[in-house]
């Protein structure tokens, strides 16, 4: 493979980045494993994974099946969605060489929770939640094949993230309907469809919704050359002997998979997707190799945190997940790109 | 000598509308051929049916021995380089990454890092970019993005180039120094196809020149055959004149007024 020269200083901005999000990423992991109402240090920590892995014989504690059978799942949880939609972001931005192009905005989270819906509606009562990430999956997929057809006959690319929009608002509606409508105990509350959640996170969804979300990355990463050369434009891709077409809807399926996965384990949670990549392209450079791993460790760790967030600050009371990153991801974003709006200028 | 691209009779059509109409051409290795002609000619079109991009309604074209229309993007990349008039304005790699991605080609050649990246070297060298090459091609002019284009093109290594318009946004020293390194490139061997607007640039560079028309080849010959005052005053609709370079050996064209306004 071409290697072209890189200056040193790129090539450690990268290494930099990403052992402070590796280690940064496990950190806040531990600190998501020891926040809660019912108080847990690391011994307990400890004494779980001792006990977990058959290395003591001492008495089981109240922390060890908190530990075990909830929090340790809602982190993971939460790491998996992250990454999930830091992957899923960066391929959209790079897909439609577009910096706005995140999978909420173009409509594929309200998708896959159409998707989701329609697959709890498939599972018998009692059944796995493998069907409703299914689902979750298809429907993230089938909306990014649609609005690849969509962007093909639009000119502009802003036109095609306002298209994106209106379709993501129309489904976000029908889901709001039929959630309503149907009022079942099966179904999350709209909220979770809307703002997401992490509250309901166990290791059966965890088991079927994880999977989703690696092959939809893996896909991804397969493609990271090709993400590249798309940067040219599809045409000059074409040129050096990318087959465009098949790549874009590889890397979408991909994309669908990984949100629809996310979806599936926490809802619909936005700016994820669309900031991570934002601001990680501007420390490491624009080379999916490079960026679409940070991103991983970047939205994994951005939900973690949040999802500390937004259940200690206001204790009891969980707060939605979405609603402190849309919080704080959107002045973010918009600071962004009156940075990059000034550096063209 | 095999010719490194050859049209046969190609017609293309697009509804009702015939955009090409029965064009023959054919290129030699180490041949400059210009296509010029006015807006709406057909010169883009019959570039992009040499390229593999459109297929033809009727007849043939080929680069080297590969049916523009039938061969795999990769085998068609390494025949031939295509530059369009107007870059992506979005990149985010660097230059240097942008002219390595015409190397992507040739990945699986039995070649070390380091010949690619002298390569990409020289081929930044040849259109004045290796001072850019560390810088965002989001934030280069147009005439610079157009620069590293032909780079990107260059470091391709293809026997054969298309360009289209690869001088649009240079100014006239960088349009010399272009048309110079095309000189150069077809001195090494490579067939280069190319259109232009500036007929002078057209007249001073090029072995021979195609003059389309409303969807057909008008002529196809030397400049000198090519350029007269009466094809392109017709051609044109505006008084033209034809007269010889003072310093070059190569007709030199100039656009005169109306006689009616000449009095």
């Amino acid at each position: 493979m071409t290697q072209p020269a890189t200056d040193p200083d790129l090539r450690s901005r990268r290494f930099t980045a990403l052992t402070v999000l590796g280690i940064g990423l496990l950190a806040l992991m531990v600190a998501g494993l020891l926040s809660g109402a019912v108080a847990a240090g690391p011994t307990d920590l400890f004494h779980m994974l001792a006990r977990r892995l058959g290395l003591t014989d001492d008495p089981e504690r109240l922390t060890d099946s908190v530990l075990w059978a909830i929090r340790l799942p809602r982190v993971l949880s939460g790491a998996v969605v992250g990454g999930g939609l830091g992957v899923a972001g960066a391929a959209l931005q790079g897909t439609f060489r577009n910096q706005m192009a995140d999978p909420h905005l173009v409509g594929i989270s309200p998708a896959a929770g159409l998707g989701a819906v329609a697959g709890i509606a498939l599972t018998p009562v009692g059944g796995p939640a493998l069907i409703m990430m299914v689902g979750a999956a298809v429907g993230g997929a089938a909306i990014a094949l649609l609005m690849r057809r969509t962007a093909k006959r639009v000119i502009e690319s802003n036109q095609f993230i306002l298209v994106g929009l209106a379709l993501g608002l129309a489904m976000l509606a029908w889901l709001g309907a039929i959630v309503l409508a149907w009022d079942s105990p099966r179904v999350p509350t709209f909220t979770f469809w809307v703002f997401g959640g992490l509250a309901g996170s166990t290791w059966s969804a965890l088991a079927a919704g994880a999977p989703i979300v690696a092959i939809g990355v893996t896909i991804v990463a397969a493609s990271a050359r090709s993400l590249d050369l798309l940067a040219l434009g599809e045409t000059e891709a074409r040129h050096v002997g990318v087959e465009v077409d098949r790549v874009i809807t590889v890397i979408l399926v991909g994309v669908g998979l990984a949100v629809g996965g996310a979806v599936g384990l926490g809802g619909a949670i936005g700016f994820v997707g669309l900031i991570v990549p934002l601001v990680l392209r501007r420390w490491i450079g624009p080379t999916h190799k490079w960026l679409l791993p940070a991103s991983a460790l970047g939205g994994a760790a951005m939900v973690v945190a949040v999802d500390i967030m937004a259940r200690t600050v206001a204790a009891p009371i969980e707060i939605p997940v979405g609603l402190f990153t849309a919080i704080l991801g959107a002045p973010v974003f918009v600071w962004f790109l009156m940075r990059v709006g000034r550096s063209r200028s | 000598m095999k010719p490194a691209v050859r049209g046969e009779a190609i017609t293309y059509r697009r509804g009702a509308a015939v955009l090409l109409d029965q064009v023959d051409l054919t290129t030699d290795p180490g041949e400059v051929l210009g296509i010029v002609g006015p807006n709406g000619a057909g010169k883009t079109t019959l570039l992009r049916i040499l390229a593999g991009d459109l297929v033809p309604s009727t007849g043939h074209a080929w680069v080297q021995d590969a049916d523009a229309s039938r061969a795999t993007l990769l085998q068609l990349a390494q025949l031939r380089a295509y530059l369009s008039p107007k870059g992506v304005s979005e990149n985010p790699f660097t230059v240097r990454d942008t002219v390595a991605m015409g190397r992507h080609p040739h990945r699986r050649a039995m070649m070390d890092a380091q010949e690619h990246e002298t390569i990409v070297e020289s081929a930044m060298e040849r259109t004045d970019v290796i001072h850019l090459a560390s810088r965002v091609m989001s934030s280069l002019s147009t005439g610079e993005q157009q620069r590293v284009g032909l780079a990107r093109v260059i470091a391709q290594e293809t026997p054969v180039l298309l360009l289209d318009e690869p001088t649009s946004a240079l100014d006239i020293g960088h349009q010399e120094k272009v048309m110079r390194v095309l000189r150069s490139l077809a001195g090494e061997g490579t067939a280069i196809i190319v259109i232009l607007h500036d007929l002078n640039l057209a007249a001073a560079h090029s072995d021979r020149i195609m003059l389309l028309n409303a969807s057909a080849a008008i002529a196809t010959g030397t400049p000198s055959e090519v350029l007269t005052s009466e094809s392109l005053t017709s051609v044109y609709r505006q008084p033209m004149k034809v007269v010889t370079h003072p310093h070059r050996d190569c007709p030199l064209v100039l656009t005169v007024d109306s006689p009616d306004r000449s009095r």
